[in-house]
């Protein structure tokens, strides 16, 4: 079964690979397009790429338009991978949420329970 | 790692939602098609409304404002996105319109009707070629769409009611781009929601 990835699993951190793994294996998404998406600042995107380019989730590539540098960034096959695992994770977490709470759904006693499953 | 169920179940909302929004963005490129369709319907409806200007003269005049359109939506996009295209990609439009430009050099000189038709059914057999080479099912798609519009006017402009040629040509060639175009963009914005 497939396990949560911490590094993926913190929420900005999972919006960028959200929104990079959307994409086609040839496109790469400008840096700004991303900290402008997520309201983030330069700064604190800079450090959530940096943690996802480490684990080789992203790459990142810096190239000049004119006279002005600019940063894209792109899934690599491993984070594409490492991110459909989380979201399967996420998913077998809530259908068995789901499958629980459909058990437990005509309790003798009337309440409803709800069993946390951790993998 | 412990998550409860409904922190699962944001997470995965969010993430969605960040999918949903990048393939919005990934197809803003259809704006081209919506640009150009507007332009192939404007123009045989400006020549139906104004017979004494002569076709190519509006030919040139509507290129203007498609071209300066055509460059904004492709600026916008450069700043948000950068795509690899495959070099064979490249070839497979110039190659057609290449040796499609030799042969109309050839045959010219041709009716405004039919030089429009060519144009459109050499464009619509380079996305049916890129789609089949590149297995990009969306360019196939465009190329089947809009090469049966075009033959589909030519046949009702010429044969069926030649009186509304140019209004066929607006309605099923203008009106096959927009179509491809404004699909394209709702795909791109339902992905997910189904």
């Amino acid at each position: 079964m497939a396990q949560l990835n911490e590094i993926i699993h913190q929420p900005q951190r999972l919006q960028i690979m959200a929104t990079l793994a959307a994409l086609d294996a040839d496109t790469q998404l400008s840096f700004t397009y991303m900290r402008d998406q997520l309201n983030l600042t330069d700064g604190n995107l800079g450090a959530h790429l940096r943690k996802l380019e480490d684990a080789h989730y992203i790459a990142v590539t810096k190239v000049f338009v004119g006279r002005k540098p600019q940063t894209y960034l792109q899934a690599t096959a491993e984070g594409r991978r490492a991110f459909s695992d989380h979201l399967a994770a996420l998913e077998a977490i809530l259908n068995t949420a789901t499958v629980s709470v459909a058990k437990t759904d005509q309790p003798s006693d009337g309440t409803l329970k709800l069993e946390q499953h951790t993998h | 790692m412990n998550i409860t169920p409904d922190e699962a179940a944001r997470s995965l909302a969010a993430a969605r939602q960040a999918q949903t929004q990048t393939r919005k963005t990934t197809a803003a490129w259809a704006y081209f098609l919506i640009i150009w369709g507007v332009y192939w319907a404007a123009l045989p409806l400006l020549r139906q409304a104004l017979p004494q200007i002569s076709a190519m003269q509006l030919w040139l005049v509507c290129l203007i404002p498609c071209y300066v359109t055509s460059g904004f939506v492709g600026r916008r996009l450069g700043t948000q996105m950068r795509v690899r295209v495959p070099s064979a990609l490249a070839w497979l439009f110039t190659a057609p319109v290449g040796i499609g430009s030799i042969w109309l050099w050839f045959a010219w000189p041709l009716a405004p009707l039919e030089l429009g038709t060519i144009v459109l059914v050499l464009f619509a057999l380079c996305y049916i070629l890129a789609g089949m080479v590149l297995h990009i099912r969306q360019l196939f798609g465009i190329g089947v769409v809009l090469g049966g519009c075009v033959v589909l006017a030519y046949a009702l402009g010429t044969y069926i009611a030649p009186n509304y040629a140019w209004l066929w040509q607006a309605l099923l060639q203008g009106g096959g781009l927009i179509g491809c175009g404004v699909y394209a963009l709702w795909r791109g914005a339902s992905y997910g929601t189904a």
